[in-house]
């Protein structure tokens, strides 16, 4: 069944993908505003590169949440998509499955071009993507868990915000570290470690929390 | 609270129970519509659900369908027995085709079309917008899309919102005689209608709304 | 053709069914009758206990010999500190208490536990904030406690602000409910991540707001003042909470009669 709603998102969001492009697009935009506000500086970009690669990926990845739920809602397929599968998890499962493939993966595809621009030294790549590996697909659980809750309401981007970021800020945490730590030349694979436990963990409890809040969002 | 039921058709007494409605109560904000409302449908039998705007309706057939909590009081399905819900909104993706719309449907249930997909197209009358896509269509057409669903996937019980809404009165005629046909092989059928429904027998009318106090 | 295949269960229980001691445990009306009687006593130890503490703290116990008196801010701040875990941590399990067993009243406590809890956190980042001053002669510093009571004064925004997102109340206390089952989940691995990203960067100018060595006059006091806290915390929780329960069954006939 995962299957059969994952060629579902992926079809749907193929449809449309011009909606796809954007968070591309937003993440580039962000990192270019570093040099400007900061310094074109090597020595100083590559010092903040790491959170700020970190911290637009975030973002980006974000804004893609309500593609794949908002229409869903307001047609009613969220309602039928429920009744006939009887699995809310999956559901939430799939949409977070598809949401990474087709936006958590182009990110990390590009950070390396963009680790460029900030002037990120080469050793660092690897971890860079490592890290994003690993942390994008959390992005896109704990996601999935915030805006299947506020899925419902008018105006939810802010409050959706609020809810996820917070729970963000341990992959955050390690993530930027393992970057950092490896463009001093440090190891980073305690980072990476916690980082894969962290997924591990998500990825069994996410779809069950993100499958209840859908549920708690088609009642009202 | 329920209101005098007008028993246009007797319960065969052979008939089981599909839906077994006991003290339930429906909720919507802070209001109770509907309190200690206990009711038995069987196979072979269709109600109409009447009343006035705002009765609870529309809330009713949600928690029914398993959609919303009820506030107090259970119901219980048929071991066995699979529910088709259609409510206003109509569940079909406007970026995808009719054929797409309905076919995922099927495939998620895990069951075997009834009929094929064409003969089901053909028999509500969109058969050559089969690759059209559903936003491209008219609302009539797409209330006609969300009925094929009806003869394609099995299901013992029909719960339906509104379904004659946007539909002309050659289709409205047609949705009538499906729904015997579905009574007569033993399904049920919960509906909500602001038109009467032309069925024959005619449906067993059920009041929402009406206060004993 | 009607075909009856896919077995399908779709069955609520009542509140009322062999539990019904649980359930009658669990009624809006017995929680507001017992946290009426409750109340008061509530309020009287704590001002009792907030005396003697306030005094004991204030007063009669010693000056920390490394950071003098700027460490009698710790009587406000440590209390505070672990009130707003322990709210959080209440609240959640209201929620899920409510969430899963339906019991009426839990919700109607974790609602009126969540601003109760915001304000305690803020109150510790606050007295903590003023505690770090002497110490790093900044108002604010990126200090692991402060950062992880930061974090869950954010969670408790959330909460609060996802409950009145929605129209229906029992639909918003059933998605913050929700949202705070996941959260009590996620602040230890917050937690934890924080106390390690401080480390990592513990350099030469930051350091951890060093914990007093505890005379014994101090550990009274301190004491004293938990519990004072804690006492006070659970009278404004009822406070509130009856208030929740009131507006929740306005319809109710008993209610009415109370408000006749």
């Amino acid at each position: 069944m995962l299957n059969v709603l994952l060629q579902r998102e992926l079809k749907l969001a193929w449809r449309r993908p011009a909606e796809l492009a954007n968070p591309l697009v937003f993440f580039l935009l962000v990192v270019s505003l570093f040099p400007f506000a900061v310094s074109p500086e090597p020595a100083d970009l590559a010092k903040i590169a790491p959170g700020v690669l970190w911290v637009a990926a975030l973002f980006a990845n974000m804004l893609t949440l309500e593609l794949f739920y908002r229409g869903d809602f307001e047609d009613g397929s969220l309602e039928q998509l429920m009744l006939v599968s009887q699995s809310p998890a999956l559901i939430a499962l799939s949409k977070a499955l598809a949401q990474w493939l087709l936006c958590g993966l182009p990110l990390l595809l590009l950070s390396p071009l963009l680790a460029l621009t900030l002037a990120l030294p080469v050793e660092a790549w690897p971890a860079l993507m490592a890290s994003l590996l690993l942390g994008t697909p959390v992005f896109c659980l704990i996601g999935s868990v915030g805006m299947s809750l506020t899925v419902g309401l008018r105006r939810g981007a802010i409050l959706l915000a609020l809810l996820v970021l917070p729970l963000l800020i341990p992959v955050l945490i390690f993530g930027a570290s393992a970057v950092t730590s490896a463009s001093q030349g440090l190891p980073y694979n305690g980072q990476l470690a916690f980082m894969g436990a962290l997924l591990m963990f998500t990825l069994a409890l996410a779809p069950a929390a993100a499958g209840a809040a859908l549920k708690v969002s088609i009642s009202s | 609270m329920t209101g005098p039921e007008v028993l246009s058709q007797p319960v065969t007494p052979v008939a089981s129970v599909r839906l077994q409605v006991d003290a339930l109560s429906v909720q919507r904000g802070d209001r109770e519509l509907i309190s200690d409302f206990t009711f038995s449908l069987h196979s072979g039998e269709g109600v109409h659900l009447l009343g006035a705007n705002g009765a609870g309706k529309t809330s009713l057939l949600r928690v029914l369908a398993g959609l919303a909590p009820a506030a107090a009081g259970r119901y219980t399905l048929a071991p066995g027995c699979r529910s088709i819900y259609l409510g206003h909104a109509l569940g079909l993706k406007p970026e995808l085709t009719v054929e797409e719309n309905l076919l995922f449907l099927l495939r998620l249930s895990g069951q075997a079309a009834l009929i094929p997909l064409d003969e089901a197209l053909q028999a509500v009358g969109i058969a050559r917008y089969f690759d059209a896509r559903v936003g491209s269509l008219s609302a009539g057409q797409k209330r006609r899309v969300g009925l094929a669903r009806l003869l394609l996937e099995p299901a013992g019980l029909w719960l339906l919102d509104e379904p004659f809404s946007a539909l002309d009165v050659k289709a409205a005629a047609w949705l009538c005689r499906r729904i015997e046909t579905f009574i007569g092989s033993g399904g049920s059928v919960l509906l909500t209608s602001h038109q009467p429904v032309a069925t024959t027998p005619p449906l067993r009318e059920l009041v929402l709304g009406v206060r004993a106090c | 053709m009607a075909a009856c295949t896919v077995p399908r269960l779709t069955q609520q229980e009542s509140g009322m069914g062999t539990w019904t001691w649980f359930h009658k445990w669990g009624s809006p009306k017995w929680f507001y009758d017992i946290s009426g009687r409750w109340m008061p006593w509530l309020f009287g130890l704590s001002a009792l206990l907030f005396v003697y503490g306030l005094v004991q703290g204030l007063y009669i116990s010693p000056p920390d010999y490394q950071q003098g008196h700027s460490v009698r801010i710790m009587y406000l701040h440590v209390p505070a500190a672990f009130l707003s875990m322990f709210i959080y941590v209440l609240m959640a399990t209201a929620s899920a208490v409510g969430y899963i067993w339906k019991m009426k009243f839990a919700p109607a406590l974790a609602a009126a536990a969540a601003p109760i809890g915001a304000c305690f956190t803020f109150l510790a980042l606050f007295t903590g904030s003023v505690w770090g001053k002497p110490t790093w002669n900044t108002w604010w510093v990126w200090d692991a406690r402060i950062t992880s009571e930061l974090i869950l004064l954010f969670l408790y925004f959330g909460f609060m602000a996802l409950r009145h997102a929605f129209d229906d109340i029992q639909t918003g206390d059933r998605a913050a409910g929700v949202l705070a089952m996941v959260g009590v989940i996620n602040v230890p691995i917050i937690h934890f991540s924080v106390d390690w990203w401080y480390t990592l960067h513990q350099g030469a100018t930051i350091s951890r707001l060093s914990k007093p060595t505890i005379d014994s006059e101090m550990l009274i006091a301190l004491l004293v003042m938990i519990v004072a806290h804690f006492l006070l915390f659970f009278g404004l929780l009822f406070r509130r909470a009856r208030n929740e329960v009131l507006w929740r069954e306005r319809q109710a006939s008993w209610v009415r009669e109370l408000v006749k």
